[in-house]
């Protein structure tokens, strides 16, 4: 069982990043786009917020990168796709309950049927 | 991959990332900001602006993080570290003594940075709310402002929302309402919203509900955040309950978030547009402001297509309604480019100008240090004798100006935020709900960059001038170097000049075009006039005649008042605009048969008293018009002789173009005042007596015989007397109105005029620094020239030619500059050419003056010199 305590909580940056990695693979611009798309334009990552996060993820093993062979896109040198880890799931279902959590929390307290 | 040239940019950015992550991401971060590039919210101009501006934030920040992330690993040597930062403490504090032991010299160099730092944050602050930061809404680069010809009518919205599927249609509508639940009655400004309209803004109501999209309840409404803590303290119970507006019930079904945008127009209360066709007509009530949202998958171009495609089956479909004017152009533009179009152009000249006075700061400083570094020429020598190396005394000279730099960002950004609030306050535009200026993360990188690049400009280079001549020179100053740094001296004097010359003859420009502004006769008078806006309630004023006999009570009880001389009324004051019809003109038919585009306004004769509105031709309205009498108008001087250059227009004949209209008989002829703004164009226009088209929304005028305002109460009262119910708004005196319209030409000229005079005093400032400077170091040749004879007057005037050589060279800089950016100015411009002599002129002449009065007072000093002691000194 992986510890996944000292990588909790994640910041909202990270949590939406491995969220756009749980169904697919996906190459930098990709997961850009899948944030925004997920969140109505609300959250845009840039390309440096993205990629230091990306570099903390693997350095912690929880994506991987891929090299995508050029096939499509003769164009393009390489292009490098990344994949949640299995770690990653268990620290993003961890991230999940523990928000899960604080929302059963909030509810209980009557917070969030009407806000000011 | 081929690069363009902002991803080399972007690449270079990313240096300031430490290389291991530079090395594993560069390639993807470079592929990301690519395509990023082509997203429509950052392509444009602006769009490429807000690109940078998220970079540089992002890269900044991010690389920022990544070092000092690594910096905190144990890896990297502590001791290595500790000695990196007890060496820059070092300096630091070295740097601060030396700037403490020259008090003058620091504080000239802090303000002078400080004020031009604090002025750019300021203008800065007010071109990124209006223009860059984008609106409050998710998307917001998908909401966009739909026109074709002329805005919508119900008929016309309903004909392209079934049609259009690229893009989600909403209407609004503007529309006041009288509201009775407090304690005065209360004049709201209301939306008719069409359906699709909070859905395709992307915002949902904070609490309730809005409009079903399908059967929308013609009487529910929404609340905006400000009514309801205004009128409801915030109460949630406030949904269900009914509102009556213009005595007509609405139940209230939701409450807006704070800070929700009304756009395209303003409002406090959103009620759903009844889309019968058949309740539209030409006559201005349905001016409908029309919005989209485009859908996910359709692009700009794609939704332009296909609204040309639709304008194109409009024109078949409502061909038979002879009041439609259809033509086949059709436009979208982004919902923010279309709000800030008037005031972009100012504020992109404010924000050039206020670049050029932080120049002219920094050549000012680095002119300073020059002169302080040629003095310390010796310490320096000193310096690097005893083993410092370039670098070191480079380092040492510029920690001096990082220090003055950041001390200078700090008094900028106070001044800013001392300034805002009263800059906001000016500002030619009520600040909508959209705007939020405030000083944020991108103001303070903003200012930092400010700092760094300043550094740049009058620290980084000078010292590096002045250690390689240190190291290349002897302990004492020697003749040769003097002449070399008085050379540069030069040089930055005349840059400075020419900066100055393009930013005084800018502002000399603004000034001719708000005197010939000013100068216009506007055909009517605002002396002792108050003008109040009045709207009684539709629901009990239902009948024309009931509102005829409502002002008529008034009118008559107003003049009786003691103070009030006359008193009059009308739909639309001068200079607020008028409504837009089409009129037929008895044997003179129009192009199309469509007839021609006039304004109009209904009024009493009361108003052509009060406002001395000067009758050329015939009658005028004598009082005697009924509803029953023959139908007449007043047209203004344009009118007459766009229609009837030859022979007279009064007895003519014209005719609304509604098929039920009759005909009116002109019967005189008023002088054109300024209907549409100072500087707005003149129109043909027509009058009608309020008896013969009485409308229930008018604005009362009345002259008095002392200080207008202390007549309001007792009008007020008169008003409340006849119905406690009306409420009265926009009270003001015809000067304030006029006053508020001035105000947007008057933002470029304030701006710049500031800025021309920051950039004088700089200018003259640095050539008098100068000019002593050179006199100090040249006291023992002026001694000589004493000595071999010189006249007192002959030195003076020597000093003062040498002093002026580079403000002439710099002000034929400044000239040709100015003529070259002149085209950018000319749109701000009213009745005056860009290169218009006279002020060309007249700026040179200014220029010129300040510039010998900065030379003549050190030159006066040399002129002093008592030739022995001037001898001795060498």
């Amino acid at each position: 069982m992986t510890d996944t305590n000292p990588l909790l909580p994640l910041s909202s940056n990270a949590f939406e990043i491995l969220l756009a990695l749980a169904k697919e693979d996906l190459h930098g611009y990709a997961i850009i786009q899948h944030v925004s798309e997920r969140t109505k334009g609300s959250l845009k990552l840039h390309p440096g917020t993205l990629y230091r996060v990306l570099a903390r993820f693997l350095d912690q093993g929880l994506v991987d990168e891929i090299d995508e062979s050029p096939v499509a896109d003769t164009s393009d040198e390489r292009r490098r796709t990344y994949r949640m880890t299995e770690r990653g799931r268990i620290v993003a279902a961890a991230e999940t309950r523990r928000l899960a959590d604080q929302v059963r929390a909030a509810k209980k307290l009557k917070l969030g049927e009407s806000s000011r | 991959m081929r690069r363009s040239f902002s991803s080399f940019c972007y690449r270079h950015l990313l240096r300031l990332y430490p290389k291991t992550h530079r090395r594993r991401f560069e390639h993807g971060m470079l592929q990301c900001f690519e395509q990023l590039k082509h997203e429509p919210r950052y392509t444009g101009p602006l769009g490429r602006a807000r690109l940078w501006l998220s970079a540089l934030s992002d890269v900044l920040g991010n690389a920022s993080l990544i070092r000092l992330s690594q910096k905190a690993s144990p890896t990297v040597s502590l001791q290595r570290k500790s000695n990196v930062l007890d060496d820059l403490r070092r300096e630091v504090v070295f740097a601060a003594r030396k700037l403490v032991r020259r008090p003058g010299f620091t504080a000239v160099a802090v303000a002078t940075i400080g004020i031009a730092i604090g002025a750019n944050i300021l203008v800065f602050t007010i071109v990124q709310a209006t223009l860059v930061n984008p609106l409050p809404y998710p998307e917001p680069e998908r909401v966009v402002s739909v026109w074709s010809d002329h805005w919508f009518t119900r008929a016309e919205l309903a004909f392209f929302d079934e049609r259009m599927e690229t893009m989600q249609l909403a209407g609004a509508l503007s529309d006041s309402v009288v509201y009775l639940g407090s304690e005065t009655p209360l004049q709201l400004s209301g939306l008719h919203v069409s359906s699709h309209y909070f859905s395709a803004l992307g915002v949902q109501p904070l609490i309730g509900r809005s409009f079903d999209a399908d059967s929308a309840d013609a009487s529910t409404l929404v609340l905006s955040y400000a009514l309801w803590q205004g009128l409801f303290g915030g109460d949630e119970a406030v949904l269900g309950k009914t509102m009556t507006l213009d005595d007509r019930p609405f139940r209230v079904i939701g409450v807006m978030p704070k800070g929700f945008a009304s756009l395209p127009l303003e409002g406090e209360l959103w009620v759903p547009m009844e889309m019968d066709p058949s309740s539209g007509n030409y006559e201005g009530t349905n001016e409908i402001r029309v919005i989209a949202r485009l859908t996910k998958d359709s692009s700009d171009a794609q939704a332009l297509d296909e609204l040309r495609r639709t304008v194109q089956s409009r024109r078949q479909e409502f061909a038979h309604l002879a009041f439609e004017d259809y033509g086949d152009g059709a436009t979208l533009t982004p919902l923010h480019s279309a709000l800030t179009r008037d005031f972009r152009r100012p504020l992109l000249v404010l924000q050039v100008a206020v670049v050029f006075v932080l120049l002219m700061a920094c050549v000012n400083v680095a002119n300073i240090a020059l002169a302080g570094a040629s003095t310390r020429t010796g310490e320096l020598s000193l310096r690097s004798a005893l083993g410092a190396s370039r670098g070191q005394i480079v380092r040492q000279l510029t920690m001096e100006g990082v220090l003055i730099a950041a001390c200078g960002a700090g008094v900028g950004l106070i001044t800013a935020l001392v300034f805002l609030p009263m800059l906001v306050g000016a500002l030619p535009f009520a600040k909508p709900d959209w705007l939020t200026i405030g000083v944020d993360r991108n103001v303070l990188l903003f200012a930092a960059a400010l700092a760094f690049s300043s550094v740049l400009a009058f620290s980084v280079f000078p010292a590096m001038w002045s250690s390689r001549r240190t190291l290349n020179g002897s302990l004492k100053p020697s003749r040769h170097s003097t002449a070399a740094a008085a050379r540069v001296r030069g040089v930055l004097v005349a840059s400075e000049m020419a900066l100055a010359m393009i930013l005084v003859v800018a502002a000399g420009l603004m000034l001719k075009s708000f005197v010939s502004i000013l100068d216009e006769d506007l055909g009517f008078t605002t002396d002792r006039i108050v003008t109040l806006r009045l709207h009684p309630s539709p629901a009990k004023y239902e009948e024309p005649d009931q509102s005829r006999v409502f002002y008529r009570q008034l009118l008559e009880r107003v003049r009786g008042l003691p103070g009030v001389d006359d008193a009059g009324i009308t739909r639309r004051l001068p200079l607020t605009g008028a409504w837009f019809t089409r009129l037929h003109l008895e044997g003179l038919p129009s192009d199309n048969d469509r007839g021609h585009p006039v304004q109009w306004t209904p009024a009493d004769p009361g108003y052509f008293r009060t406002l001395k509105l000067r009758l050329e031709e015939g009658t005028g309205f004598d009082g005697t018009e009924q509803a029953s009498s023959q139908p007449v108008a007043l047209v203004n001087e344009t009118f007459a002789s766009k229609f009837w250059a030859e022979g007279s227009p009064v007895g003519r004949r014209i005719r609304f173009t509604g098929a039920d209209d009759a005909w009116m008989t002109i019967v005189g002829v008023v002088t054109d005042v300024k209907q549409n703004g100072p500087d707005g164009f003149a129109f043909p226009m027509i009058y009608r007596p309020f008896e013969q088209s009485p409308v229930l929304g008018m604005r009362m005028v009345a002259r008095t015989s002392s200080d207008p305002l202390a007549a309001v109460d007792s009008i007020r009262e008169a008003v409340w007397d006849i119905d406690s119910r009306v409420p009265i708004s926009e009270v003001a005196t015809l000067r304030q109105v006029l006053s508020t319209s001035l105000a947007e030409p008057r933002l470029p000229l304030v701006g710049l005029a500031v800025f021309a005079a920051i950039a004088l005093v700089l200018g003259a400032g640095g050539l008098y620094g100068v000019v002593s400077h050179v006199i100090s170091q040249r006291t023992y040749d002026i001694g000589i020239l004493f000595a071999l004879g010189a006249q007192r007057r002959e030195v003076l005037w020597k000093v003062v030619g040498q002093g002026m050589r580079p403000v002439f060279i710099g002000m034929s800089i400044g000239l040709f500059g100015s003529v070259a950016s002149s085209r950018f100015l000319a749109s701000l411009l009213h009745g005056v050419s860009p290169t218009d002599p006279v002020v060309l002129v007249s700026v040179c002449a200014v220029l010129t003056l300040t510039a010998v009065i900065a030379c003549y007072i050190p030159a006066r000093r040399a002129s002093l010199i008592d030739p022995t002691v001037a001898l001795r000194r060498e």
